[in-house]
């Protein structure tokens, strides 16, 4: 319904809505209420999208939080890193260090130079 | 989030750096035999830790000895064709295959004698530690097979 301004029957009605006035009080603790379902509502979409991954990388960031097992994370791959390298350096090492002795050999025996061995 | 993150690829990166790291410094010595001219004197000199004097005269005992080495490396590979091309031909012993097999067992011993006789030289040239050393690990490498037939 909507109110004509020049309608003389409507007067009333006018009068009695510019004088309504809302006296109530809201509910004790209403913004914290109102808060505290906006981050409920959140949490469970959060929830709801949790994957292994985001599980791993949450305790993961538990873990992480000292700084003491970062610093044991990061002193376990240097010996790892430092162990394995020296390791697979030596094996390359001794399989060069072969060749070479055979390549000395090839050169001073006639028998095992491929020179020898003609098709 | 973010820090367990950058600490984790943190950690990845300085263990395959410390690896690479260490695999280089290995690699190193070797890299330099393997990159020399005579890869094989370099790594002579290597092994049995000859000096700069040391090594001269080795590798001049070494250049002087190749020319009789490539020699008979022709020889062996002639005989080596002659037995093959007679044995091919015949599916009995004939007095020719024997005359071949005793020129290549003849010409055997010429070669080993001519091996010891250098490998004596050479390990003389050598520190006594280093020349007993080379001698007992280069006659085990080539005289191995003692009287057996020649390795193909």
């Amino acid at each position: 319904m909507k109110i004509q301004p020049d309608d003389p029957e409507e007067q009333p009605l006018r009068t009695l809505l510019q004088d309504w006035r809302v006296e109530a009080e809201p509910a004790p603790r209403f913004k914290q209420e109102v808060w505290r379902r906006i981050d409920a509502a959140e949490s469970a979409q959060e929830q709801a999208q949790v994957t292994p991954g985001r599980l791993f990388i949450g305790w993961l960031d538990t873990i992480f939080a000292s700084w003491r097992p970062a610093v044991a994370y990061v002193a376990v791959l240097l010996l790892l890193g430092g162990g394995l390298g020296l390791m697979t350096g030596r094996v390359q090492t001794d399989a060069t260090q072969r060749q070479l002795a055979n390549l000395y050999v090839q050169s001073v025996d006639p028998y095992q130079n491929p020179a020898s061995d003609r098709p | 989030m973010k820090r367990t993150l950058l600490i984790l690829l943190g950690g990845l990166i300085l263990g395959g750096a410390t690896f690479c790291a260490f695999y280089a410094a290995e690699q190193r010595a070797t890299h330099a035999l393997n990159t020399d001219g005579q890869p094989e004197l370099a790594w002579l000199k290597h092994e049995f830790r000859l000096s700069d004097a040391e090594f001269e005269r080795v590798s001049g005992l070494h250049e002087a000895y190749l020319p009789h080495c490539m020699e008979m490396c022709e020889l062996i590979a002639d005989k080596r064709a002659e037995l093959d091309r007679l044995l091919g031909q015949s599916d009995r012993m004939t007095v020719e295959i024997e005359r071949v097999m005793e020129e290549s067992a003849g010409l055997r011993l010429r070669c080993q004698k001519m091996m010891l006789q250098h490998f004596y030289e050479v390990s003389q040239a050598m520190p006594p530690e280093q020349g007993k050393r080379y001698l007992e690990w280069v006659t085990d490498r080539t005289f191995e097979t003692g009287f057996d037939m020649p390795p193909r």
